[in-house]
């Protein structure tokens, strides 16, 4: 460890202002780029998983009519 | 028959389908690469590198500014190589490719001028100087936040990618200038601290946390990037059959 207190850590010497800024703003556009990114492939995913399921809720009513179809002609 | 199987390659790295299989593990690795490498290097270069005997603590800013603008200048590079092999080759998946890099570029080449201009007060004294390298890197921010636009602004995919290729091919003779900025103009800013070719200015204790966070940056563009390359290839894949096998797949098991 290069320094002798937790406070001292904290002061950076006179540079504890920058120091922190830089490294709050780095952790934040880390932290930021990662749930966006992260978000962006759960709503394709979501979008798509949605599509689907319309489409199979559209064949299978399709698939009942003909049944019903095929019920009244026997 | 080596030409061929190299050309049968080129082809298969050009599907969008065999991309997205491949990389599905690579996401996960790279994610908890760059997640052990950051933290290692933040308390590495924070609490434990010595002090600079000029500038003090400040330098340790050092540890995130270099692999921000290391990697704003890559992610750009990619960019390019990917607009030229879009151009020559028609593939879709370089279109892909720029368009994950845009949002990651513009942040991490933001950071980098910020990062720099809140280690240039203590050391330099002033928030901003109108130098080359400072110049040169908010050229490539408006390079990154351009092409951004520009793919906004129009509607018809082909175009699209032909145009956002050719600006990115064409940014690249700025990557050059960011790099010999300081050697081609009088400048505060230092010279580069990392050479392919020579042993770094600094002691070891110094400029190993440095390749740590370096390491750490990359391995992390390579997780957002290939997040959103991924996320990019579903939506353009949308109605292919491999992708709804894929979506059934996950959420039956």
């Amino acid at each position: 460890m290069y320094f002798d207190s937790f406070a001292e850590f904290l002061l950076m010497g006179q540079h504890g202002f920058y120091v922190w800024t830089a490294y709050g703003t780095t952790a934040a556009v880390l932290l930021g780029s990662w749930l966006s990114a992260r978000q962006a492939f759960v709503n394709a995913r979501q979008q798509i998983a949605r599509q689907i399921e319309l489409a199979d809720r559209s064949a299978s009513s399709m698939n009942r009519d003909r049944e019903g179809f095929n019920e009244s002609e026997t | 028959m080596l030409g061929a199987s190299l050309k049968r390659l080129w082809h298969k790295l050009g599907s969008p389908r065999w991309f997205f299989s491949l990389t599905t593990p690579w996401v996960t690795f790279f994610g908890w690469s760059a997640a052990a490498l950051l933290l290692w290097g933040t308390i590495w270069g924070l609490a434990y590198a010595p002090a600079d005997y000029q500038q003090g603590n400040s330098f340790r800013i050092m540890y995130v500014h270099v692999p921000a603008a290391m990697l704003a200048q890559s992610l750009y590079i990619g960019m390019g190589v990917a607009g030229f092999i879009g151009l020559v080759w028609r593939m879709k998946l370089t279109d892909v490719a720029i368009s994950a890099c845009l949002p990651l570029g513009m942040v991490i080449t933001a950071l980098a001028l910020f990062s720099g201009s809140v280690w240039g007060r203590p050391t330099w004294g002033s928030w901003w100087e109108w130098d080359g390298r400072t110049v040169s890197t908010l050229v490539l921010f408006f390079l990154f936040v351009g092409i951004y636009a520009l793919r906004e602004a129009i509607a018809e995919a082909e175009l699209r990618a032909r145009a956002s290729a050719l600006i990115a091919m064409v940014g690249t003779v700025n990557i050059p200038i960011i790099k010999y900025s300081v050697e081609w103009w009088n400048t505060l800013h230092q010279p580069a601290s990392f050479g392919l070719t020579q042993k770094p200015a600094m002691p070891s204790e110094m400029w190993l946390p440095l390749l740590v966070m370096v390491l750490g940056f990359y391995c992390f563009a390579g997780m957002i990037v290939l997040l959103r390359m991924r996320s990019e290839i579903l939506q353009r894949e949308m109605s292919a059959r491999w992708v709804s096998d894929w979506i059934s797949g996950r959420e039956s098991s």
